[in-house]
């Protein structure tokens, strides 16, 4: 069984499948998708226990796309990733609820760390 | 506050909010490299645990990172020259090649936006001795602006022309406009005269907007000598 059911959301598609292939050689199930439209599309179809999102999307941007996914599932908890220059982004989407926020490029052992915390929490 | 200090002060403001846009472009192609790297390092890991080494797919990530290489690449070459139009105030300019770097040095701001934009240039060269870089920043405020008093999903027209004396950029937007920023739309003369040409600005039945360029062939046969 899966450690974890994370939805992976970044407008960058080659970003999205390379973090989501190495989330899964690490024993978790992700779920990959390019825009906030499809990604609250796909919480209304399964539940997750964390989403991992860009701040900065085409369209919805990512306090806008938190609202919505938290209308469909509540207790879900959601983990930021924003630009290096930008880390008041980051404390915009804390004080929107985000569970934590890391800077791109992520190391993806603070990733997979930030991910149990928040579900242990 | 003076017209000269505003200049300086829009300016400043213009060439941060590119670079910072720009450079928040090229973290995202760093990002994808990293985990590209990462994703190698993963694969080799699970090699050395005695599975077979998955060569083609390596072969494959590799290929990918040299993409992701010359993307960035571009995108510093053209952060370069646009920080080295700052160098000189008067030179000559191909204005096919300035509008190019523009608009690929906009395109975040227009994606994030979901606005597509549709270009018109001239077969032939138009060369133009001007300012380079407030010759940016008025083609740029105009996008821009049209962004900004606009709904989300815009049609962006950008027209290049001769014209007597000298050439004529058309920025347009098809959609009617939701609020108009004065501030900007005061500072655009301002900025065309400093230039020794013109801003015309259309409006549409729709409630479109069009903002209409006229730049003189030289800069120093009219704003030169009017100083």
């Amino acid at each position: 069984m899966a450690l974890l059911r994370v939805l992976l959301i970044d407008d960058e598609e080659e970003l999205v499948f390379t973090l989501a292939e190495r989330l899964m050689l690490r024993g978790i199930e992700v779920e990959g998708v390019t825009s906030g439209a499809d990604a609250i599309g796909r919480v209304q179809e399964k539940k997750f226990d964390v989403v991992v999102l860009d701040m900065k999307m085409p369209g919805m941007g990512g306090l806008e796309v938190m609202r919505m996914i938290r209308r469909e599932q509540p207790t879900i908890k959601f983990i930021l990733m924003t630009g290096r220059g930008s880390p008041e982004e980051g404390e915009e989407g804390m004080q929107g609820g985000a569970f934590a926020y890391l800077l791109k490029p992520i190391n993806i052992e603070d990733l997979m760390e930030k991910m149990m915390e928040a579900v242990s929490v | 506050m003076s017209e000269e200090k505003l200049l300086r002060e829009k300016g400043l403001a213009f060439f941060g909010s590119i670079t910072a846009s720009f450079s928040h472009e090229i973290n995202n192609v760093m990002t994808i490299i990293n985990e590209f790297a990462g994703l190698m390092e993963d694969l080799l890991r699970v090699a050395d645990q005695g599975r077979p080494p998955q060569l083609e797919r390596l072969g494959g990530i590799s290929e990918r990172i040299g993409t992701q290489v010359k993307r960035g690449e571009k995108m510093i070459k053209r952060l370069n020259r646009f920080s080295h139009t700052i160098d000189e105030t008067v030179k000559t300019i191909d204005l096919s090649d300035l509008l190019k770097d523009l608009i690929a040095l906009s395109e975040r701001p227009r994606t994030l936006r979901r606005a597509r934009m549709e270009t018109r240039f001239p077969e032939e060269t138009i060369l133009l001795v001007s300012n380079p870089f407030l010759l940016q920043q008025a083609i740029f405020s105009c996008i821009d602006l049209i962004l900004d008093a606009s709904h989300d999903n815009q049609l962006l027209r950008l027209i290049l022309e001769k014209q007597d004396g000298g050439a004529r950029i058309t920025i347009a937007g098809e959609e009617p406009i939701v609020k108009t920023d004065d501030t900007a739309l005061s500072f655009l003369p301002i900025l065309m005269e400093e230039l020794g040409g013109k801003v015309d600005v259309i409006p549409f039945d729709n409630g479109g907007l069009s903002l209409v360029l006229s730049l003189p062939y030289s800069i120093t046969d009219t704003v030169m000598f009017q100083k």
